[in-house]
């Protein structure tokens, strides 16, 4: 999850929507609300691209407020339980939490730092296994998993967040590649090296 | 054992052959006729085939020293041979260049000794086939020499083509890391440069020249620390066998990691590069 | 807005990468996003330099509001240039894969042939046409400079060979489908393969004849 100039996915998850409060006015940026203002005046919120919010924020033109999907309440519900939370509609449609949440914390003061990289730690180990054992099922059958409890199952599959479904797909292919290996009979064995 | 060189049609079933190939022995003298050709002779073949008991590559095992010891007795007998230690010290290259996200030291001497090797074993060989008094045993056996060609040729290739994917991944940090160089084979080097000129000029004919100039360059660095040019992180994990002890190292959350004799880890890259590099550690 | 169109050119590259097996199509060579995104980006460039022309120095060190606008300006632009790199490093890759996968045959690449067999029931471009003349420009590169590297080691083994999975059988029977002319083999041998013909070589010296067509293992 390096942050890669030429990542694809990088550049998606750095187009998520901040909420952001004009610190000064600033005429002739009204374009950016798309209304009819042609000017942004001081207090002034809307809701701007991190790649824009980012350094906006750090030259003190915009604050934002730490977005909802990393809030307290989010944080509670992963401590509950979280493979149950459907992070995939949090930073937007199919979006990137665990990114975007990366690059949040990255202008953050220490503290709030701190506290939000053990959120997405924590989050992402206690999802992995659910999802390795999803993706190995899937890679021996087609059949979806039913649901036996929160959390569990396809609601899992369908509130994984984007590199979550990638490492899925990765787990599933592996899982069927091992299983055309052992049913190959001895002597004519070849081995998929990626 | 009984050999199933002995009893070609007595047994249906593939037989059983050793994960690893013993090199063939051609030596002088032979139970035919003519000597003035290289031969195979039966009995060092299937001594070495019944003595074979190797380790998977990358395990050592107390054997390891003691084979080592064979094969360089055997050396001066005939330099035609594939030495199993080479082949095993390029498997080792083979796994620790795939494993790490870096670029390593390029194994010249290595692949050029193999490569010497078979060609000379290539000629061998294709002397052997075209010779009407070939026995049908030794055919079989010549099949049996073209695998383990195959087989060396196959990780040269592999090993090859790991290393260009990386030198094209970070083409741009090499050119603009003098230190690395050492590391490429002329070659390698060579091929650094010439991509990324052919790289460069793409992206210029498809979109830097229709841009303000001010936009045109290819190794900007940014304000948040984004980076035009991809470098390789040392912070990707590595899966690691000891093959002896490298003592503790303080992993980032404080705690103390032993590395002992035959432990496994999978840790960050950096925090065992020096292990990586000296050979003490294998990658898997 | 500014990078709207640019953000529609890597979530529709994305999209394409997704599916790894099987390999779809490389889609068509999206010219005229790619010219609307260099054409606001280039008008990005003239506003800025206006705007620095007409305020003055003291202005841009003083008048925070102008700041902002300028800046506001100039991330716009390099979101617009770290988009259209993106696009197309990520093509880039896609077409080396491709000349990998063929054996390096370039010609075979090229054809139709060769999107027949690919893509039998679509309509897709073939790859020919679904490349931009500079990315054809930086295929034809490239399989210059690997055609160089090989040399080295070429009377010994083919770096184009297959790599997926180390080799099992050492020969095999194959019988040529259409005409490949007098070919010259890993090690040397010289073979003339016309149609009907039937052999029995090494899998190694003639793996890329069959991945391209030529022949048919039997």
């Amino acid at each position: 999850m390096e942050e890669d100039y030429f990542s694809l996915s990088s550049i998606l998850a750095d187009n998520h929507k901040l909420s952001c409060t004009f610190l000064l006015d600033v005429p002739g940026l009204g374009y950016l609300e798309g209304g009819s203002d042609p000017n942004i005046h001081q207090h002034g919120k809307l809701e701007l691209p991190f790649w824009l919010a980012q350094t906006l924020s750090l030259n003190e033109f915009t604050t934002f407020p730490l977005p909802p999907a990393y809030s307290n309440r989010v944080r509670a519900a992963l401590n509950a339980s979280a493979p149950s939370v459907r992070l995939s509609n949090l930073v937007g449609g199919n979006g990137w939490w665990y990114r975007f949440g990366k690059r949040i914390a990255d202008v953050l003061d220490d503290r709030p730092q701190t506290e939000l990289l053990n959120m997405l730690l924590k989050a992402f180990i206690n999802r992995l296994p659910p999802l390795q054992d999803l993706a190995a099922h899937h890679a021996s059958t087609d059949a979806s998993v039913p649901e036996s409890g929160h959390g569990t199952g396809e609601a899992f599959r369908e509130g994984m967040e984007g590199d979550e479904r990638e490492l899925f797909g990765i787990g599933q292919d592996s899982g069927r590649m091992v299983k055309i290996w052992y049913d190959l009979p001895w002597g004519r064995r070849p081995s998929k090296l990626s | 054992m009984s050999s199933f060189f002995q009893e070609p049609d007595s047994d249906d079933e593939i037989p059983q052959l050793p994960p690893e190939l013993p090199p063939l022995h051609p030596v002088a003298s032979s139970s035919r006729a003519s000597s003035s050709r290289p031969s195979i002779t039966q009995d060092s073949f299937l001594s070495r085939l019944e003595a074979t008991a190797s380790p998977r590559p990358g395990i050592r095992t107390d054997h390891e020293d003691g084979i080592g010891e064979e094969m360089e007795e055997e050396e001066e007998e005939d330099e035609y041979e594939l030495e199993e230690g080479e082949v095993r010290r390029l498997g080792k290259a083979w796994s620790r260049e795939r494993g790490t996200g870096g670029i390593l030291a390029w194994e010249g001497e290595l692949v050029d000794s193999l490569m010497d090797k078979l060609e000379q074993q290539q000629k061998l060989v294709d002397t052997l086939k075209s010779d009407p008094d070939t026995s049908e045993e030794e055919h079989f056996k010549l099949v049996l020499v073209q695998t383990e060609m195959e087989r060396v040729k196959y990780l040269i290739r592999s090993y090859v083509r790991c290393r260009l994917h990386k030198i094209e991944k970070y083409s741009y940090h090499i050119i603009l890391t003098p230190s690395l160089h050492s590391l490429l084979s002329g070659a390698e080097l060579s091929h650094a440069q010439r991509y990324t000129e052919l790289l460069h000029t793409h992206y210029s004919h498809s979109v830097l020249d229709s841009l303000p100039e001010w936009l045109r360059k290819m190794d900007d660095t940014y304000g948040d620390g984004l980076s035009m040019v991809t470098k390789p992180n040392p912070n990707l994990p590595v899966l690691i066998y000891c093959t002896r002890d490298c003592g503790e190292i303080t992993l980032d959350s404080g705690e103390q990691a032993a590395l002992a004799k035959g432990s496994t880890h999978l840790v960050k890259y950096r925090l065992v590069e020096t292990f990586v590099l000296s050979g003490q550690v294998e990658v898997l | 807005m500014y990078g709207d169109l640019a953000l529609q050119l890597v979530t529709a590259s994305h999209r394409s990468t997704l599916s790894t097996t099987p390999q779809l199509p490389l889609p068509k060579y999206a010219l005229p996003l790619i010219l609307s995104i260099c054409l606001e980006t280039r008008q990005l460039g003239t506003s800025i330099a206006s705007a620095a022309e007409s305020h003055g120095q003291v202005s841009l060190s003083q008048d925070r509001a102008l700041v902002c606008s300028l800046t506001v300006q100039h991330l716009a632009a390099r979101r617009n240039k770290r988009c259209l790199l993106a696009y197309l490093h990520n093509r880039v890759t896609g077409i080396k894969e491709r000349w990998w996968d063929a054996g390096g045959g370039l010609a075979y690449l090229l054809s139709s042939a060769n999107n027949a067999a690919v893509n039998p029931d679509s309509d897709a471009p073939d790859l020919r046409s679904a490349l931009s003349p500079q990315e054809l420009d930086f295929l034809r590169g490239y399989n210059n400079l690997m055609l160089d590297y090989k040399t080295d080691f070429l009377d010994v083994l083919d770096l184009t060979a297959g790599i997926e999975r180390p080799p099992g059988e050492i020969m095999v029977d194959v019988r040529v489908v259409r005409d490949a002319g007098e070919v010259v083999l890993e090690g040397g041998e010289r073979v003339d393969f016309r149609k009907g013909e039937r052999f029995r070589l090494a899998r190694s010296a003639v793996e890329r004849l069959i991945v391209q067509g030529f022949l048919e293992e039997v």
